[in-house]
């Protein structure tokens, strides 16, 4: 169960997320292992939260000079009002 | 039938009648009719006029300039075609006449013909299949997004993405979204995304239009382009009721471009919102939690055992105590009971003492053996003895041996 955080996808991650908190507050568990658990789900929660944070906003289009030639550019440079 | 004055029609009112009534007809505002194209007639206008016939009758047909120069293909005398549109009075001339709005050749079929041909063929390969469709990401970094960039789906998409949303990355790939050429842009815009190694999203997309002009989102190369896209694939084709192949075989079909937006981003958005209310939980929950253990042992340590713990050990002394006690009680008895037993031995003893016999004149003989000679039989005459008297012993030579009843010296 304890993967290496970094390794999990996203979406792994919000699953062991989930799971955790569902198994914390069904109750149950012995102090130390939801210490455990709690510590494992602040772990999870930050990755996801990095995970959210990575991309940035960027519309870009594709420019196709002839079929060799392509270029990105800015959405707004090129069809922009 | 009477000749009124008040109830004589002009030939307007009668067309403008006859208008209506056509208007109000279901079967001729919407109808195909196949038949042979006759006196063609292309106008400077753009607008073509023909007649469509077959042997015992024909039918006037117009198409206008906005209609025509979509077609794909240049209409002549003598050939079969089936002609969509509807059916209405030209009043200038006082004759109905057919307003057509698309035209097949025939030996194609119909559009429809050809669109539930190819949804059949696919569907039996197995391409519409829930098995096949690929899940979208639910944090995409890059859509790759297949639509004309100057169409009205990529101005709604965008303005989706602006109003909702902060961090997504999107690359527009121009592509034809209509006529011959547009299916070819379309597949080759999935096959671009597709090899780029950053993109993990892609929509196909363009704006409402008539069935032909979202044919492209009908061939088959594209159908197959998404089908074998490696990247899940949103299609955003038309209104809410246009339904195309692309539609059935993308791995999740939008009614609409700005909808196929929010299906992208939607997916984060409330990833972000689970994700903030799993915190929440979580936090809430490990608090009460921790509340709880100290409430617990709060009322345990407020307990009398931890406020006076010498309660624990106060049975246990006592007890000790009794047990000891006891201990005690029962040693001197036992050792009392010896004591006077030794008391009357000791007496005894004295009595029967050899000492005090032997006081009062007695003597003991003892063999060389130290054994005392109790019987005349043990004794043999020429015998060293020993006799113990009260202050010493001696040593005596046995003489003679006189056995009891015999002759006494």
């Amino acid at each position: 169960m304890s993967k290496e955080i970094e390794k999990l996808s996203f979406e792994k991650a919000i699953e062991e997320l989930e799971d955790i908190v569902d198994s914390l507050e069904e109750g149950g568990l012995s102090l130390e292992d939801s210490l455990d658990k709690f510590s494992r789900g602040i772990k999870l929660i930050k990755y996801c939260n990095e995970k959210l944070s990575e991309t940035e906003k960027k519309i870009e289009v594709l420019i196709k000079e002839d079929d060799e030639l392509q270029k990105i550019v800015p959405f707004e440079e090129e069809f922009g009002q | 039938m009477e000749y009124n004055i008040d109830s004589i029609y002009s030939v307007s009112q009668i067309n403008s009648y006859l208008e209506a009534l056509f208007s109000t007809d279901d079967v001729l505002q919407d109808l195909w009719v196949k038949g042979e194209v006759s006196n063609f007639y292309k106008a400077n206008s753009g607008h073509l006029y023909f007649t469509i016939k077959d042997e015992n009758s024909q039918l006037k047909t117009v198409m206008f300039r906005s209609r025509s120069s979509k077609l794909d293909f240049e209409l002549e005398d003598g050939m079969e075609i089936a002609v969509h549109g509807y059916i209405n009075v030209y009043k200038v001339r006082g004759e109905y006449q057919l307003y057509a709005d698309q035209i097949i050749p025939e030996g194609k079929g119909t559009l429809y013909e050809q669109f539930e041909k190819l949804k059949q063929k696919l569907k039996e390969e197995g391409l519409f299949k829930d098995e096949h469709k690929k899940k979208i990401p639910l944090i995409p970094k890059k859509i790759g997004i297949v639509t004309s960039p100057t169409g009205a789906a990529i101005r709604d998409m965008l303005s989706v993405v602006n109003r909702r949303f902060k961090n997504v990355s999107i690359l527009i790939v121009p592509s034809l979204v209509q006529g011959d050429k547009a299916a070819g842009q379309i597949v080759e815009g999935i096959n671009y995304l597709n090899s780029r190694d950053d993109i993990d999203l892609i929509i196909v997309s363009r704006g409402g239009g008539s069935i032909e002009d979202l044919w492209s989102f009908n061939e088959e190369i594209v159908a197959r382009a998404i089908y074998n896209s490696k990247v899940p694939v949103i299609s955003g084709v038309g209104h809410e009721t246009d339904f195309t192949i692309a539609d059935f075989v993308a791995d999740l079909r939008a009614p609409t471009p700005s909808a196929a937006a929010e299906l992208a981003i939607a997916n984060r958005e409330e990833i972000e919102t689970s994700l903030d209310n799993l915190t929440k939980r979580l936090l809430h929950n490990q608090k009460a939690r921790i509340k709880n253990a100290k409430d617990r042992l709060n009322s345990l340590s407020s307990r009398r055992l931890f406020q006076k713990p010498e309660e624990l050990f106060v049975d246990k002394m006592q007890k000790l105590d009794e047990l000891s006690q006891n201990l005690k009680w029962n040693m001197e008895k036992t050792l009392n009971k010896s004591r006077e037993k030794f008391n009357i031995l000791n007496s005894k003893l004295d009595t029967l003492s050899p000492l005090k016999t032997i006081k009062r004149g007695y003597s003991i003989t003892y063999d060389n053996k130290l054994n005392p000679i109790t019987d005349i039989n043990n004794v043999d005459q020429g015998q060293v003895i020993k006799t113990r008297v009260i202050n010493g012993q001696f040593e005596s030579e046995v003489k003679k041996i006189i056995e009891d009843g015999g002759l006494d010296e």
